[in-house]
């Protein structure tokens, strides 16, 4: 009996969860496989049309223009985010005077929603009356109205998704300097090296591993990018932020091509799969 | 260890005007949500006269049909079954996935982790279509259940349970504990800050999720917080001061600012990751 018991209790444990993860991850994942090979209405399926979904993504310019876009956003973010989290966290590893509130500047964006940092840079972008139209009229410079010129609002988007997660990378890259000896640095220093040397020659090469998590996870970010845009720009001015999450949610809720919408969401599913799985594996071999 | 001579300055210096920077969006908002809206075309960098009337308004006015206060307790109402509902599922499960056997562990903790890299956008569309079928959508349960099974806090408390050495259980069963008692008695109170991590990091979730809370709610009366403050921002037109929905962006986003400076250790220790990420 108690044999019986013990045999049962795992199953009793994690029994709940794996029912729960079942009906809203799994069945939801392989639901959109399916979906995506429907011509899927907003009452549902209409007709079985195998990859048709897919194939016309690949003659729609909409879609290419959508993709092209979203990796644009990608160029500016990762780069961006990489080096200044990791100068950042450089920086912050090292006792300083004031270092809890400098901390606190990176980290406070962690706890805001997407929704209030929008806004909070769509005021300071805001034309004539927002702080950085401001900032330019004070030094007798006229206003610009960045997030209304095509390619200046999307680089704007960026600053608000570096903002958010900055903190984020901090914390990681920050836990992967404390594993890195300090008698290394004190030996570099006896040899004369500079703080640029010191990062370069120690830091970079010995955080390598965790380097590679931040790009990871900001491709994965960058190529999910959606809130910012939607309350920001909603994928203008003329359609030049319309990143494919902007896309996919046109097509489902405002066109209710839930099947197309299917297959765009599995396409961005498979470009960020393929784009980590490239970056871990150029990265283990140089390792 | 001792520092270059110059460096620390310099550090400072760096560090000082990037911090300045990261307050920039938030200081400002601040700001002036406290300003008459008369402040706001003044070109004045603070404002130069104050108000509380953008916070009177938003905790008892309805702007566009859709209420603050009410996004508020749709809010806290989904945060506190979101945290008590992943508690009692993830604390079980992540012990079973650490410390027992069973048929398929190894196969269902490997999808687990594999569901975490899947982008929300995935499931976005199939989800809403599922939940319309079921007639939740429009209800905080209809928020509230595709939360739950969020692999973050299986994910730090089966880290946790892993090394707890195995002496510990084997010297209570010795004294006659039975599995659930071991469990129950020992492990969950060993477990408390990893339970903590997962508590302040699931709330901090709750309160600000996105995507899916955009998806499911399309009535002001079931809209949380991140929603109401995007449904108010989408006409800053005249018909809606600036100012007002900058005090809503603000008084939505308090009760997570305070969370924050009470437990930043938590919410650190939870994205670390040796404890976990995202």
């Amino acid at each position: 009996m108690s044999r019986l018991r013990s045999t049962l209790f795992p199953y009793l444990l994690a029994g709940p969860y794996v029912a729960l993860f079942a009906v809203f991850v799994a069945y939801p994942v392989g639901r959109a496989l399916y979906m995506s090979l429907f011509d899927w209405g907003i009452f549902g399926p209409n007709a079985f049309i195998g990859l048709d979904n897919y194939t016309s993504l690949i003659g729609d310019r909409r879609f290419w223009s959508s993709f092209w876009i979203t990796s644009g956003f990608a160029a500016m973010y990762v780069p961006m985010i990489t080096v200044i989290s990791l100068v950042l966290a450089v920086m912050l590893h090292r006792k300083l005077p004031g270092i809890g509130i400098f901390r606190t500047a990176f980290f406070l964006p962690i706890v805001i929603n997407v929704a209030v940092a929008a806004i909070a840079f769509n005021w300071l972008f805001e034309p004539n009356i927002g702080t950085i139209d401001k900032v330019l009229n004070f030094f007798g410079l006229p206003g610009q109205n960045l997030l209304q010129i095509p390619g200046w609002s999307l680089f704007v988007i960026s600053l608000v998704t570096l903002w958010i997660n900055v903190g984020f990378m901090v914390i990681i890259l920050l836990a992967g300097l404390e594993n890195i000896p300090d008698e290394l640095y004190e030996a570099a220093r006896l040899d004369g090296s500079t703080a640029l040397q010191d990062l370069v020659l120690i830091t970079v090469p010995l955080l390598r591993p965790i380097l590679l998590i931040v790009v990871v996870l900001s491709i994965v970010q960058a190529f999910q990018i959606f809130g910012e845009v939607l309350i920001m720009t909603q994928g203008g001015p003329f359609g030049s932020t319309t990143v494919l999450t902007m896309l996919l949610y046109e097509e489902g809720f405002e066109r209710f091509a839930l099947g197309r919408a299917a297959a765009i969401g599995v396409v961005i599913t498979l470009i960020i799969a393929t784009l980590s799985f490239i970056q871990f594996r150029f990265f283990r071999r140089e390792a | 260890m001792q520092q270059r001579k110059g460096s620390q300055a310099t550090r400072w210096i760096v560090l000082a005007i990037l911090a300045a920077l990261w307050f920039l969006p938030l200081v400002s908002l601040v700001l002036f949500s406290f300003a008459p809206a008369s402040e706001v075309l003044k070109g004045v960098f603070i404002p130069t006269q104050w108000t509380l009337d953008n916070y009177t308004k938003v905790l008892t006015e309805t702007q566009r049909g859709v209420s603050v206060p009410t996004g508020i307790w749709n809010s806290t109402v989904i945060m506190v079954l979101q945290v008590a509902g992943i508690l009692l599922l993830d604390v079980p499960a992540a012990y079973a996935f650490a410390r027992t056997r069973f048929i398929g562990r190894n196969v269902l903790f490997a999808l687990v982790l594999l569901s975490m890299m899947m982008p929300g956008i995935l499931e976005v569309i199939s989800l809403y279509d599922l939940m319309a079928n079921i007639g939740l959508v429009n209800t905080l349960w209809g928020v509230i259940l595709p939360g739950l099974p969020r692999v973050i806090g299986i994910f730090i408390l089966r880290q946790f349970f892993m090394q707890v050495p195995r002496e510990l259980d084997e010297a209570a069963r010795i004294d006659g504990a039975t599995d659930f008692q071991v469990f129950l008695k020992i492990m969950v109170p060993l477990a408390m800050p990893s339970i903590i991590t997962v508590t302040v990091i699931t709330a901090l979730y709750s309160w600000n999720n996105f995507l899916w809370p955009l998806i499911v709610t399309n009535t002001p009366q079931a809209m949380p917080v991140p929603v109401v403050i995007a449904y108010l921002s989408a006409d800053t037109s005249a018909v809606l001061n600036y100012t007002v929905i900058l005090a809503a962006a603000f008084v939505t986003s308090l009760p997570m600012i305070l969370l924050f400076l009470v437990g930043q250790r938590w919410i650190v220790s939870g994205m670390r990751p040796t404890s976990g990420i995202k």
